[in-house]
């Protein structure tokens, strides 16, 4: 049997939520299908690795999609498609057609090529719950990468009181994103804290003893945890629509409607790839607002209303009494004009190709999010002296 | 200022929960709170989570996207990441009705 629905929608998360709440502004009526591999239904992701450590309790993550009237079916994973009949086949030997289609398949973690893989790469809810439960009995704990996750993770940890360790391939904490000085500036605040810091360092090998997990970094240590967990960045899922035929190039590449190189069918979220019209360039974006917006406009284009996607994506991020925000790009080696207070408890930092402001990060300043989205799209110059009376700290 | 009566009855309103409705251009959140209707803009200042989903506490609301908390009565932010608060409407029970003011 073949169930229809007018919008399908693959894959379970923010997107997916957004993109119903889009269609339902517009078409109240038709049905809208979700296919999750996941068991739960569309919830928050970043409290994963924030709130529901501070105390936010679980029954506040659901995004409450279903009450949008879609319908969702869970722990069933989409393995094939057939652009030319409009249809899809799942792993539960189920076929859906559409009309339209949303292809929100995110990312999967990035793994080590390891036998033993009690590590938890740290992703979804399963992972939470998981991470959870062992935190009742174990004490030490290795943390794989030092960007979002890793930093996220091992702050929550550490003021749960639990030994922390930290094994990252660059010189500092969010080197990726943050320049070398702040980068720094942040190993020295999380050695203040209690973390151990392995930097420029890979793991080189990993096993279990006993209930005791190894890590063998690559200057020969070895180092020993009741637990470790990686946070190494995602694969996209690309996989289906690439089987498939639609075009795609880090991510499932879209045109500025969202739409891929399929009529009818849309990618958003983690997994697509866009031209942001502000920045120049093609970006794929791993964060929740990138996620909902994305979502929210493939949603419109689909019940009938496309709108040119142009928005400029931002993230934030919390560990310990730091809360960051950035708009547009953040890359630790672009060239950066940065205003810091005297204590550098707050500061803006604007990242420049040379000749254009790329992206802003807000460091301990909340609510400007805005203003930094209107210096890119204004287009200002990378001047120390214009930028200088921009954002203030206040 | 315009009294606008809501296209559905007090009772369609559990206690502790809201609605949300279209007034004049406007997504304004219904809330019923101890027996009380309270009215404020129902998207978040914040990045537009939508309030009348959020938690309601000790006569706040919650935005359920980022936590961000709301007076009821005033619309003032009580916590962030919002800067900024909503704005709040006079709604008042009149029979079997509710009335905003706008």
């Amino acid at each position: 049997m073949i169930s229809h629905y007018p919008y399908l929608i693959v894959g379970g998360g923010m997107t997916a939520d957004a993109a119903v709440r889009a269609i339902r502004s517009i078409d109240q009526n038709k049905a809208i299908g979700i296919i999750s591999q996941e068991p739960y239904p569309p919830y928050l992701r970043p409290p994963l690795s924030k709130g529901l450590w501070k105390g936010k309790p679980v029954q506040r993550i659901w995004c409450r999609t279903e009450s949008k009237k879609a319908d969702l079916f869970l722990g069933e994973t989409a393995i094939a498609l057939d652009l030319s009949n409009r249809r899809l086949y799942t792993d539960k030997e189920k076929t859906y057609s559409f009309e339209k289609l949303l292809i929100a398949t995110g990312g999967r973690p990035r793994t080590l090529p390891f036998k033993d893989q009690s590590i938890i790469y740290y992703r979804d809810l399963a992972d939470y719950y998981k991470l959870r439960e062992i935190t009742e009995r174990a004490e030490h704990f290795g943390i794989i990468g030092g960007g979002f996750i890793g930093t996220e993770i091992a702050s929550c940890l550490c003021e749960l009181g639990k030994k922390v360790s930290m094994i990252f391939l660059e010189e500092g904490i969010g080197r990726r994103i943050f320049p070398l000085e702040l980068s720094l500036r942040l190993n020295a605040f999380f050695e203040q804290k209690g973390v151990r810091l392995y930097p420029n360092q890979s793991v080189k090998d990993f096993r279990k003893e006993g209930k005791k997990e190894i890590i063998v970094s690559s200057t020969g240590q070895e180092l020993v945890f009741d637990c470790v967990v990686a946070g190494l960045g995602i694969i996209p899922n690309v996989d289906l629509a690439k089987e498939a035929g639609i075009k795609v190039e880090n991510g499932i590449v879209v045109n500025e409607y969202l739409q891929t190189s399929c009529e009818g069918v849309y990618a958003a979220g983690d997994v697509a790839n866009f031209y942001c019209p502000t920045l120049g360039k093609r970006l794929r974006v791993e964060h929740e607002d990138n996620a909902r917006k994305m979502g929210e406009c493939a949603g419109k284009a689909m019940a009938g209303n496309p709108l040119v996607y142009d928005h400029i994506p931002s993230f934030y991020s919390d560990f310990f009494n730091f809360s960051y925000e950035s708009v547009g790009i953040a890359d630790g080696n672009l060239p950066v004009i940065s205003f810091w207070n005297a204590d550098y408890s707050k500061g803006v930092l604007y990242y420049h190709d040379s000749s254009k402001l790329m992206g802003v990060l807000l460091w301990n300043i909340p609510g400007k999010v805005p203003e930094a989205r209107a210096i890119l799209s204004e287009g200002v110059a990378a001047d120390l002296q214009v930028l200088s009376h921009r954002i203030s700290f206040n | 200022m315009a009294k606008i009566k809501c296209p559905f009855k007090a009772s369609e309103i559990p206690e502790g929960g809201a609605k949300c409705i279209e007034l004049e251009g406007k997504k304004i959140a219904i809330f019923c709170y101890k027996g009380a209707y309270y009215a404020l803009d129902d998207t978040c200042p914040h990045e537009g989570g939508p309030l009348s989903e959020g938690f309601l506490e000790e006569g706040e609301v919650e935005c359920p996207w980022h936590g961000a908390r709301f007076s009821l009565k005033t619309g003032d932010v009580l916590c962030g990441p919002a800067t900024k608060g909503v704005t709040a409407y006079h709604c008042q029970k009149i029979g079997e009705d509710l009335e905003v003011e706008i």
